[in-house]
C-alpha cells in the first residue's frame, strides 16, 4: 500500500515543482531612455562595439550613431570597443542612467594601435593650408600626390609627395597659396606619368582644397582619408576629413 | 491543483480495498462420515460464495472416513484438507481449483492457501467466416469442467497445471476436440477455435485436431477475414510499442501514414476522406476549418485495438474513400489487472533551449486555465461605426466613458508579452485497472470493468528554418544574402489527461456494455517568426526584420458516453448502440502581435509592440481572441442479422438503421487593442503587460482601448442529420467463395442556422453550394475466392458519399500562422466516390502475409484547399472548394515475413519479422477555380475556370512505403522502422506558382525494450526521427515555367495547353541558380522548412 502512496506523492511533487507561472520577459521593460551620440574614426582594423557584453556594431573608418540608449536594468550600461581580430578590449565606458551624462557625444579615434578619445591635429596657421593624407588602398597601389589644372596633362603637374605607401599617413603638408585659379589634387602611379586609377583623370581625382592666390586663401587644416572602392567595376574614392569628425 | 490532488487520491484510493487479499474468512461447518473428497468439496461449494473447479472422478476416488469442521474459516478447512489428503488448491477470484497431488507432483506446485494462481485457457470461438459463435459448449474432458462462450464468442477456463483436451459443440456445427492444450500456473494459454458447419445437421460429426494446428487455424482465419481490405493493430501489439497516442500507432498499420503524428493519410489519401470512429461511433472533427480528427487525443493505454477498413460493406454507417479508422477501447477484461506506467522523453531541439510563450497559467501543467485567459465578458458593445476616438462624445453614439467601462470589464494586458521559460522534459503516467467477476459456475455470467487514467505533458520546440508563405516576403532581395531569411520557432506545450471507465455484463446470449471516455487536452502553440514581409522586403532602409507572434492556447474536452448491446436469439443476432459525443475546443486569449523594430545604441534593433489602428477594419496588428467550438453528436445504430444454411452454403442476411444528429456552434470574439493614431502613439516603450493601465479613456485621442466589432464578435451554428438503412447479404458458398453485397440508402441534411462572416470585407461574400444531394443510394459488393487454404483473391466495389463537415460551409475566415495567409471556405458540396479494389493475399505462415492489390477511385466534386489570388490586396489566400472530378489509380503491396525460413532450428530467427508496405498511385484532376468579375454594367459576377492536370489530389502522396524489422525475444526486443512519403500536395492552385508541395521525407525510428522482474516490469527506449528529417515545402516558381501565349482567357484547358516547364525544371523540386544580373533565384522557391528534432523517450511499466 505504501508503494501506491509513494507513487501518488511523487507525481504530485513532480507536477507542482514543474509549475512556474512567470517566465522571464524576452523584451525587457524599458526603465528609461536617453539621448546618446557617438562618433569616431577607425583606421587600420575593424573594431566591434559591445553593450553589456552583447555585440552591436562593427566600425571601420567613419563611425557614428545618433539616437538613444535604453536602460532595462539598474545601473549603467557598459560600452566596449574590441579589436575584431583578437577580441581585445581597447576601450570601455560606463554609460550612466542620467541624461546629463550623455548629453555630449562619445568620441573615439583608433589609429590601428590604441583607442583615444579624440584625434589630434595641428592648430591652424593663417595663410597656410595644412593637409594630411591617408590612403586606404591595397598594398600594391603606391602613389604620387600631385596637383594641376583641369587639363589632365600629367606632364604639367606639381608634386606634393612621392611614392606614398598605402595605409600610412602623409603628415600635414604646409601649403601656401598657389598660383592658378582652379587646381586639382590627384594621384599618379608612383614614379610614373600615369593616373593611378585606369589612367583616368576623373577617377584619380582627390577631394582636397588647395589654397589659391586668387581664390581660397588657405589657413585651414585637412586630415584626409581616402578609401579605394571597386564595386563591380565602379571605381572611386570614399573620402573623409577627420577634422570634421573631431572638431575642436 | 486541488482538483488534481483530489483526482489522484480518488484514483488510487480504490487500490487499497482491491489489493487486500481475501482472507478466505467465510465460516463453514461440515460433519460427514465415510465419504469421499468430492462430497466434501461439494459441501464447501454450497456453503461459501466460492465456486470449486475439480474432477469429480478424481476426487470421488479419495475416501475420507471422518470430517468435522465446526465454524472454521474456509482457509482453515482448505489447510486441513491439504495437510491430510494431498490436495492442492488454486484460487482465481472466486473460483477455487482443486487438484489431487500425485506422489510425483512437481515441487513447484504451491498449495492454494499459499496463493498460487491457476493457469487459464482463453480465446474466441468463431465460424469459418470469423463470426463469433456464442453459447458454444466447451468441456474439458479430463476434469468434466464445462463453460460456454459469451455472446461475442469469447470464453475462458481456469485450470490447474496439466495437459487437457477441449471439446466444443454448437448446434449445426461439427463438434471439435482440441488435444494437447497445455496449461501452466499463472499463465494464460490463448486458443481461438474455428468450428465448421455440419453438412448434415442430423449426423453428429466430431473432428479432432491438436493445439498447434487449431491455434494456427484460428490465427489464419482472423488474418484471412481481417487482413484483406482491413488492417489493424491489437492492444497486445500496441503494448510492444512506445506509442503515447493513437496518432503514433496509426503509422504502423499497412498503407497508413500520419501528418504531424496526428492526422491520418490512408493509401496516400488525405485526412478529409477518412473517418474515425471510437467504439463504433463517429468522432467529431477536431479542426474547425477542416474535416479532420486529431488522433493524439486518445492515449494508447485506453485502446483495445485499432482497425483501418479500406473497403466498404453496406453495414458501415459512415462513408469514406481512404479508410475508416475504428478505435476500440477496452471493456470487460479477460482477467484482473493493475498496471502503472511512467515515462519521460526529451527532444534534442527543445532541451537546453529557451521555451517561449505568453504568460503561463498556474495550472497549465494540469491542463486547466487559472482564469487569466478568461477575459471575454458577454454582451460587449461593438464599436465599429458608433465610436470614433477622434471626435467628441457629442458626435459619438457610444461615449468614451462607456468604452472605458468596457475596457475595465475586459481587464488588463498582464498576460501579454513573450516570456522565456526553461523547457522541461516530457513526462507521462498511466494507470489502468481491470476487474472481472464470474457470477456463476455453470453459466456465463460475467461482469467487469476497465478503468484507466493517464497524464502526459510534452514540450516541443520546432525550429522553423524558413518561412516564405503568404504575407511573408516570398524571396530574398538578394538570393545569396544569408541574412535575408525569415526564421523562427514554434513552441508547443501540451498537457493531456485521459480517463476511461468501461463496464459490461456478458452472458452466453447477451452482452451489455457501456463505454465512457473523457480526454482533456491543453495545447498551447506559440509561434514567433522573425523576417521581412511581402510588402517590405529587406533593403538598405529596412535592414532589420520584423517579428510576428501568435499564440493559440486551446483547451479541448472530448467526452463520449455509449451504451451497446448484443443479443443472440437462435439464428437471429441483434446489436445496437446509442452514444453521445461532446467536443469542446476553446481557444482562450489567443493572441497575435506584429512587432516593429527600432534601433537604439544598445539594441540593434529593439523589438516593440505597436497598438492597432482603431480605424483598421480588420483584426489589427495586435489582438486577443476567444474561439470556442462546441459539437454534440448523438448516434443510434441498430443491426439485425439472420444466419442460415442451404446445403453446404452458409448465409447471413443483415439489415439495420442508423441515425446521427450533429449540432455545432463556433463563436469568436476578437478584441483588437487599438489607439486612434497608432503611427504617432508612444506606447511602444511601455511594456505590453502594462498597457491595461492606459485604457481609462481620459484622453480618447491617445488612450488605448479594446475595439470589438460586429463581425469580430459573432458565431456560427449549424446542424446536420443523417438517416441510413441498408440490406446486406453475406454468402459463403462452399469453402472457397464468399460474397458480401448489398446497398445502403442514406439521407443527409445540413442546415446552417447562423453563418456570419468574420471579416468586414467579406460581409457580402456568398458561399457556392452545389446541387443538393440529400438522398444517396450506395451499392457495394465484396467477393473473396480462396482457391487454396492460404490464398485469397478479392475484388470489391463500393460507392461512398463524403458529406461536408459542419464548419466547412462557414463564412468564418482566419489568418493561419502556418499558411501565412487567411483560410476560408467557398462552400463545399458532397463528394461522391466510386471505389474499385482488387487484391491477392497469400498467408505463408501464422502472422505472415504477402499481398498485392490495385485500386481505382473516381471522385465527383472532391474538396481541396486552393490557393487563390482574387484579393484586391494582392495577397493570396487559401480556400476550401470543390474541384470538378478526380481519378486515382494505385497499387498496394504488403509483406510481413518471419525469418525462420532461413533456419528452422534458430531460436533467434523465429522471433524476427520483416515487414514492409508500398503504395504507388497516380491521379488526374479536373480543377475548378472560381473567378470573381464585373459584368459590363459593373455588377458582381462569378464563373468557373477549369484546368485538367496530371497532379495529386490535395493531401495525396504518390509514393508511400514503410519498412521495418522487429525482433521480439523473451526479454529483449528491438524494432526499427523507416517511413517514406514522396511529394505531397499541400495546397493546390490553378497556377503552378500558387500550388505548394511537401518534399519527400523519410523518418527512421528505433525502439528497444527489455522485460525484467519476472516480466512484470518492462523498460522501453524509443528514439524517434533519428536523422532529424525536416518537413520541407516548396512552390514551382514562375521563373521555372512559362505560360503559353493566348491562353489567358480560356476557361477549359489541359495543364499542358497552358503551361510548360523551362528546360531543367519540372513539377519536382529543383533548386536552380542565382541570376547574376538580378540577384534573383531562378529555381523553385522553398516556402517553409521545419525541424522537429530527435526525440528520445524512456518508459517503465509495471503490472501488479
Amino acid at each position: 500500500m505504501k508503494r501506491y502512496y509513494m507513487i501518488v506523492t511523487g507525481i504530485i511533487i513532480l507536477l507542482m515543482s514543474a509549475c512556474k507561472k512567470e517566465g522571464e520577459l524576452v523584451i525587457k521593460p524599458i526603465r528609461s531612455a536617453q539621448t546618446l551620440n557617438f562618433r569616431g574614426f577607425v583606421l587600420g582594423d575593424t573594431l566591434e562595439q559591445y553593450f553589456d557584453g552583447r555585440k552591436l556594431r562593427e566600425f571601420y573608418a567613419t563611425s557614428f550613431y545618433n539616437g538613444r540608449i535604453v536602460f532595462d536594468k539598474e545601473g549603467p550600461v557598459l560600452m566596449e570597443l574590441k579589436r575584431k581580430g583578437d577580441n581585445k578590449v581597447l576601450y570601455s565606458k560606463n554609460i550612466e542612467q542620467d541624461a546629463a551624462a550623455t548629453d555630449k557625444p562619445v568620441s573615439f579615434y583608433y589609429d590601428g594601435v590604441e583607442v583615444k578619445e579624440k584625434y589630434s591635429y595641428p592648430e591652424a596657421i593663417p595663410g597656410i593650408e595644412q593637409i594630411a593624407f591617408y590612403f586606404d588602398f591595397p598594398s600594391d597601389m603606391p602613389a604620387d600626390i600631385v596637383y594641376g589644372d583641369a587639363s589632365g596633362d600629367v606632364n604639367s603637374v606639381q608634386y606634393l609627395a612621392r611614392n606614398v605607401q598605402p595605409k600610412q599617413w602623409v603628415d600635414f603638408l604646409k601649403i601656401p597659396p598657389l598660383d592658378g585659379q582652379e587646381l586639382y589634387v590627384f594621384l599618379l602611379k608612383a614614379g610614373k606619368k600615369e593616373f593611378l586609377i585606369d589612367n583616368n583623370f576623373e577617377l584619380s581625382y582627390l577631394q582636397a582644397n588647395l589654397p589659391l592666390k586668387d581664390g581660397y586663401p588657405g589657413g585651414g587644416v585637412q586630415s584626409l582619408y581616402f578609401r579605394y572602392v571597386d564595386n563591380n567595376g565602379t571605381k572611386g574614392f570614399q573620402t573623409e576629413n577627420l577634422v570634421n569628425i573631431f572638431p575642436r | 491543483m486541488t482538483f488534481i490532488i483530489c483526482l489522484l487520491v480518488t484514483i488510487f484510493h480504490p487500490l487499497r480495498a482491491e489489493s487486500q487479499p481475501d482472507a478466505l474468512a467465510e465460516k463453514v461447518s461440515i460433519r460427514l462420515k465415510i465419504t469421499n473428497a468430492a462430497a466434501v468439496v461439494k459441501e464447501l461449494d454450497k456453503q461459501t460464495s466460492y465456486s470449486f473447479s475439480y474432477s469429480q472422478a478424481q476426487l470421488a476416488s479419495v475416501k475420507i472416513e471422518n470430517i468435522d469442521f465446526k465454524q472454521v474459516t474456509l482457509a482453515q478447512a482448505l489447510k486441513q484438507l491439504e495437510d491430510n489428503y494431498r490436495f492442492s488448491f488454486a484460487i482465481l477470484n472466486k473460483t477455487i481449483s482443486v487438484k489431487l497431488e500425485s506422489k510425483t507432483a512437481p515441487s513447484n506446485v504451491t498449495p492454494a492457501v499459499k496463493s498460487q494462481k491457476p493457469g487459464r485457457i482463453s480465446g474466441k470461438v468463431m465460424d469459418d467466416r470469423g463470426e463469433p459463435l456464442p453459447s458454444t459448449n466447451i468441456r474439458v474432458l479430463e476434469t468434466g469442467q464445462t463453460t460456454q462462450s459469451s455472446v461475442d464468442g469469447t470464453y475462458q477456463l481456469s485450470m490447474a497445471d496439466g495437459t487437457y483436451t477441449l471439446e466444443l459443440s454448437y448446434i449445426s456445427f461439427q463438434t471439435k476436440r482440441v488435444t494437447q492444450v497445455q496449461v501452466k500456473g499463472g499463465q494464460t494459454t490463448s486458443l481461438n477455435i474455428v468450428l465448421n458447419p455440419a453438412n448434415n445437421a442430423l449426423q453428429q460429426v466430431t473432428v479432432t485436431g491438436d493445439f498447434k494446428k487449431e491455434s494456427t487455424a484460428g490465427l489464419y482465419l482472423q488474418q484471412k477475414n481481417a487482413a484483406g481490405l482491413t488492417d489493424g493493430i491489437s492492444a497486445e501489439q500496441i503494448a510492444r510499442t512506445p506509442d503515447r497516442h493513437v496518432g503514433e500507432t496509426l503509422s504502423r498499420i499497412t498503407g497508413v501514414s500520419t501528418t504531424e503524428g496526428k492526422r491520418v493519410v490512408v493509401r496516400g489519401i488525405a485526412e478529409r476522406y477518412n473517418v474515425a470512429t471510437l467504439n463504433g461511433s463517429t468522432l467529431p472533427s477536431t479542426d474547425v476549418q477542416e474535416r479532420n480528427f486529431e488522433f493524439d487525443l486518445i492515449p494508447t493505454n485506453l485502446v483495445e485495438q485499432v482497425v483501418v477498413a479500406k473497403s466498404i460493406t453496406p453495414d458501415m454507417p459512415y462513408s469514406f474513400a481512404g479508410g475508416l479508422v475504428q478505435i476500440t477501447t477496452k471493456a470487460v477484461p479477460t482477467e484482473n489487472f493493475t498496471s502503472f506506467n511512467a515515462g519521460t522523453s526529451f527532444n534534442d531541439r527543445t532541451m537546453g533551449e529557451d521555451f517561449m510563450s505568453y504568460r503561463r497559467g498556474k495550472y497549465d501543467y494540469f491542463g486547466f486555465d487559472d482564469g487569466d485567459r478568461k477575459i471575454f465578458p458577454k454582451d460587449l458593445i461593438h464599436l465599429n461605426g458608433v465610436y470614433n476616438p477622434l471626435v467628441s462624445d457629442a458626435q459619438n453614439v457610444i461615449k468614451a466613458a462607456q468604452v472605458a467601462e468596457q475596457n475595465k470589464r475586459i481587464g488588463g494586458t498582464e498576460r501579454l508579452g513573450t516570456r522565456s521559460y526553461a523547457a522541461a522534459p516530457s513526462q507521462n503516467y498511466q494507470f489502468s485497472l481491470g476487474q472481472v467477476y464470474n457470477l456463476s459456475n455453470t453459466k456465463v455470467r460475467k461482469i467487469g470493468f476497465v478503468g484507466s487514467l493517464s497524464y502526459r505533458n510534452t514540450q516541443r520546440n520546432n525550429y522553423i528554418a524558413n518561412m516564405r508563405r503568404g504575407s511573408w516576403s516570398i524571396r530574398p532581395t538578394d538570393a545569396d544574402d544569408p541574412e535575408d531569411v525569415n526564421t523562427g520557432n514554434q513552441y508547443v506545450f501540451n498537457t493531456s489527461l485521459g480517463a476511461m471507465l468501461n463496464a459490461g455484463f456478458n452472458t452466453e446470449k447477451h452482452q451489455l456494455q457501456t463505454y465512457n471516455l473523457y480526454t482533456r487536452i491543453f495545447d498551447n502553440v506559440f509561434n514567433r517568426i522573425s523576417g521581412w514581409d511581402w510588402e517590405s522586403p529587406k533593403s538598405a532602409d529596412n535592414k532589420y526584420p520584423g517579428i510576428q507572434e501568435n499564440e493559440r492556447p486551446k483547451f479541448t474536452d472530448l467526452l463520449q458516453n455509449k451504451l451497446t448491446g448484443k443479443h443472440t436469439l437462435g439464428k437471429f443476432k441483434v446489436d445496437w448502440n446509442a452514444s453521445r459525443t461532446h467536443l469542446k475546443q476553446a481557444e482562450e486569449d489567443a493572441s497575435s502581435a506584429d512587432l516593429g523594430n527600432k534601433e537604439y545604441a544598445n539594441y540593434a534593433p529593439l523589438y516593440l509592440y505597436f497598438p492597432a489602428q482603431s480605424s483598421d477594419p480588420g483584426w489589427g496588428t495586435l489582438y486577443r481572441g476567444q474561439f470556442v467550438y462546441k459539437e454534440i453528436n448523438k448516434d443510434i445504430i441498430v443491426n439485425g442479422s439472420y444466419n442460415f444454411h442451404l446445403g453446404n452454403t452458409t448465409h447471413t442476411i443483415k439489415t439495420g438503421y442508423n441515425f446521427m444528429d450533429r449540432h455545432a456552434w463556433y463563436d469568436w470574439m476578437i478584441l483588437p487593442i487599438a489607439v486612434a493614431s497608432a503611427g504617432s502613439s508612444t506606447y511602444q516603450e511601455i511594456p505590453l503587460k502594462d498597457w491595461g493601465n492606459y485604457m481609462d479613456m481620459a484622453n480618447p485621442r491617445t488612450s488605448l482601448f479594446y475595439n470589438p466589432s460586429r463581425y469580430s464578435d459573432a458565431g456560427f451554428e449549424g446542424k446536420s442529420v443523417t438517416h441510413g438503412t441498408y440490406l446486406m447479404l453475406d454468402n459463403k458458398i462452399g469453402s472457397k467463395l464468399r460474397l458480401v453485397w448489398g446497398a445502403r440508402a442514406e439521407y443527409f441534411r445540413l442546415d446552417t442556422i447562423r453563418n456570419p462572416s468574420s471579416r468586414l470585407d467579406n460581409q457580402n461574400l456568398k458561399l457556392i453550394l452545389g446541387e443538393k444531394k440529400d438522398w444517396q443510394f450506395l451499392p457495394s459488393a465484396n467477393i473473396t475466392y480462396s482457391p487454396v487454404a492460404d490464398l485469397n483473391i478479392r475484388a470489391a466495389y463500393a460507392r461512398s458519399a463524403i458529406r461536408p463537415g459542419l464548419m466547412e460551409n462557414s463564412r468564418f475566415s482566419r489568418y493561419d500562422f502556418n499558411y501565412g495567409s487567411e483560410v476560408t471556405s467557398q462552400g463545399v458540396t458532397t463528394t461522391l466516390i466510386d471505389n474499385y479494389d482488387a487484391k491477392v493475399e497469400w498467408f505463408p505462415g501464422a502472422g505472415e502475409i504477402i499481398s498485392a492489390g490495385y485500386f481505382y477511385k473516381f471522385f465527383d466534386k472532391p474538396a481541396e484547399f486552393y490557393r487563390l489570388n482574387n484579393n484586391t490586396g494582392g495577397s493570396p489566400y487559401i480556400a476550401l472548394g470543390n474541384s470538378e472530378w478526380a481519378k486515382v489509380r494505385g497499387w498496394e503491396f504488403e509483406l510481413r515475413k518471419n525469418l525462420n525460413f532461413i533456419s528452422q532450428e534458430s531460436a533467434v530467427l523465429k522471433d524476427i519479422y520483416l515487414r514492409g508496405n508500398l503504395t504507388i498511385q497516380r491521379s488526374e484532376v479536373q480543377g475548378r477555380e472560381i473567378v470573381y468579375a464585373k459584368t459590363a454594367d459593373f455588377r458582381d459576377s462569378t464563373y468557373y475556370k477549369y484546368l485538367k492536370y496530371p497532379r495529386q489530389l490535395y493531401g495525396q502522396v504518390p509514393l508511400l512505403y514503410n519498412l521495418g524489422a522487429e525482433y521480439a525475444g523473451k526479454r529483449f526486443g528491438i524494432n526499427v522502422m523507416y517511413n517514406y512519403m514522396d511529394y505531397k500536395t499541400f495546397v493546390t492552385a490553378s497556377e503552378p506558382m500558387l500550388a505548394e508541395y511537401e518534399r519527400p521525407r523519410g523518418q527512421m525510428d528505433l525502439q528497444l525494450s527489455y522485460r525484467f522482474m519476472g516480466k512484470k516490469m518492462e523498460a522501453r527506449l524509443n528514439m524517434g526521427n533519428l536523422t532529424d528529417a525536416p518537413h520541407r515545402f516548396f512552390i514551382n516558381d514562375h521563373a521555372t515555367y512559362e505560360t503559353k501565349p493566348g491562353t489567358d482567357g480560356q476557361l477549359n484547358l489541359e495543364w499542358g495547353d497552358r503551361y510548360a516547364y523551362k528546360p531543367g525544371f519540372s513539377e519536382k523540386f529543383e533548386k536552380g541558380y542565382t541570376d547574376k544580373d538580378t540577384k534573383q533565384l531562378i529555381g523553385d522557391r522553398e516556402t517553409f522548412t521545419r525541424y522537429v528534432g530527435r526525440t528520445y523517450s524512456l518508459s517503465i511499466s509495471y503490472n501488479f
